[in-house]
């Protein structure tokens, strides 16, 4: 792996980044500059379009994550290794913004900074989970050992997504059915905006997928001397 | 396939009388949880809290810190005489093995609900409402799934450094389903209600199969040198 | 509890809360966590390319 150049990653990752800026740039001012204020929960309501997005963005990680991982189990090359741990970190990351922007959108809306509704719960669990993967990750060496450890860690993690999503929409026992229906201009925002936050995903993570090589590369050099 | 059934139960025959001659790892865990009991008791308080009827949830919350304590430690003999790799160069599916030390955690655990719920009705009056053998359902369905990712993740903490406090860490955010399960079909037990119909015995009995089969599965990742 | 949520546009005769310094504070909050990774990957990226 050490031989493999990083170069077309690299112009993947500047690619991802020189489409993902104006992107964003372009979403946001649809955020802030044409799309409509909600008439009930004012303007705190357009915390949903990067809410919402930064939720699509991790669940798609978490399952590149899952599938780096299996193919690490199944054959052993560190590039899956390095994918796997890039789309779980990112993933949190992302995860993380969820759980940050969710309870400030919640506070504006109910009054209370938490409420145990499914939504949020699940995105609680599932960030717990990934968080115990991203301290593994920080407290193993960088063997092949600890990154199948990791590998089997992300494997359950998945797994488990759709026990927690059934377990946490009982557990709320009313299942409110969120009915969201948008005007055109709001459906135009949020489409602008998830395809931002899902470029911005991709970028971050070929970012990480290059830094966790130069830091294989690193370590093999490392070693041999 | 009765080899590996018997080389399971060579496992498990073994690793319990090292478990018994031992002691501490089960003297240990079995007093963790009565402590933990007293603890509960005084920080509740009595006039607010109705026991007989939230008491379970409290109760699974001791079964998961007590038995993780004696899960997490499950291959420790090994690795403390070094005999893990022995154990692993035997010609012997590794499958057999998990099962084996899987049934010496179903065991405590099951001998900890039990002795645990006689406690917590000796001290605070906690009652399985007059059904027995629903409470034992479900000690039975929850220790299944509870054992199995129990076993797993002992087996990949063994060469992460620092592995005992991470443990915790890793097992618990997976087991959430799970425990949300317990403690609602023990408060329908507590209720005077059956279990058999409920929703949570389908999602316990689904968690079950699926992690013990993984489980199964990936433990031969999990030990590999 | 929450309740079905319809969004509608904004009525002329409607006044909506001024909610505006929650949307600034979650912005906020996304633009400093994706920065702060940003720069912790730059960094890991120079400190892994510099030997």
């Amino acid at each position: 792996m050490t031989e493999t150049s990083l170069k077309p990653l690299a112009w993947a990752e500047r690619a991802a980044w020189t489409a993902a800026v104006p992107a964003n740039a372009g979403a946001l001012w649809m955020v802030f500059g044409y799309a409509p204020v909600e008439q009930v929960m004012g303007e705190a309501q357009k915390i949903f379009y990067y809410h919402v997005p930064s939720a699509v963005t991790a669940y798609c990680l978490v399952f590149l994550a899952f599938l780096f991982s299996a193919l690490f189990l199944w054959r052993e090359r560190a590039i899956w290794d390095v994918l796997a741990h890039a789309s779980a970190e990112v993933g949190w990351v992302f995860l993380t913004v969820v759980l940050l922007t969710g309870p400030i959108w919640g506070r504006s809306a109910w009054g209370r900074w938490w409420v145990w509704e499914p939504r949020l719960t699940t995105a609680l669990i599932l960030w717990l989970m990934y968080t115990a993967y991203v301290l593994l990750r920080l407290f193993t060496r960088r063997d092949a050992r600890s990154a199948r450890v990791a590998a089997v860690l992300a494997v359950v993690a998945f797994f488990n997504v759709p026990l927690v999503h059934k377990a946490v929409e009982w557990w709320g026992s009313v299942v409110h059915p969120e009915k969201v229906s948008l005007e055109p201009p709001m459906r135009l925002t949020f489409l602008a905006s998830l395809a931002a936050v899902l470029l911005l995903g991709t970028a971050f993570t070929l970012a990480r997928v290059r830094v966790g090589l130069l830091e294989e590369r690193r370590l093999a050099r490392m070693e041999e001397s | 396939m009765s080899g590996f059934l018997r080389v399971a139960w060579e496992v498990f025959r073994k690793d319990f009388r090292e478990e018994l001659r031992r002691k501490e790892n089960i003297a240990s865990s079995f007093f963790f949880a009565f402590l933990s009991l007293v603890l509960f008791s005084f920080s509740l308080d009595p006039s607010l809290v109705d026991l007989p009827r939230t008491g379970g949830g409290l109760l699974w919350l001791i079964v998961l810190f007590a038995g993780s304590l004696f899960m997490g430690n499950i291959f420790r003999k090994e690795t403390e005489n070094g005999t893990l790799q022995g154990l692993l160069l035997c010609p012997v599916d590794r499958g057999a093995i998990f099962l084996g030390k899987y049934l010496v955690n179903l065991l405590f655990l099951l001998l900890l609900e039990i002795l645990l719920w006689l406690f917590a009705y000796l001290l605070l009056d906690i009652r399985p409402g007059g059904r027995l053998l629903d409470l034992a359902v479900v000690w039975v369905a929850v220790s299944v799934g509870y054992a199995a990712l129990g076993t797993l993740f002992a087996a990949l903490i063994v060469q992460v450094r620092g592995g005992q406090v991470i443990y915790p860490i890793l097992l618990f955010p997976v087991l959430i389903p799970l425990f949300m399960a317990a403690v609602s079909l023990t408060r329908r037990v507590v209720s005077g209600h059956g279990v058999w119909d409920s929703p949570w015995l389908r999602l316990t009995v689904l968690f079950d199969i699926l992690f013990f089969t993984a489980s199964l599965v990936l433990f031969d990742f999990a030990v590999e040198e | 509890m929450i309740e079905t949520v319809k969004l509608l546009m904004m009525d002329a005769a409607a006044h909506p809360p001024d909610t505006s310094r929650y949307m600034a504070a979650a912005y906020f909050v996304i633009g400093t966590v994706l920065t702060a990774y940003y720069l912790f990957l730059w960094s890991r990226g120079r400190r892994a390319e510099e030997e």
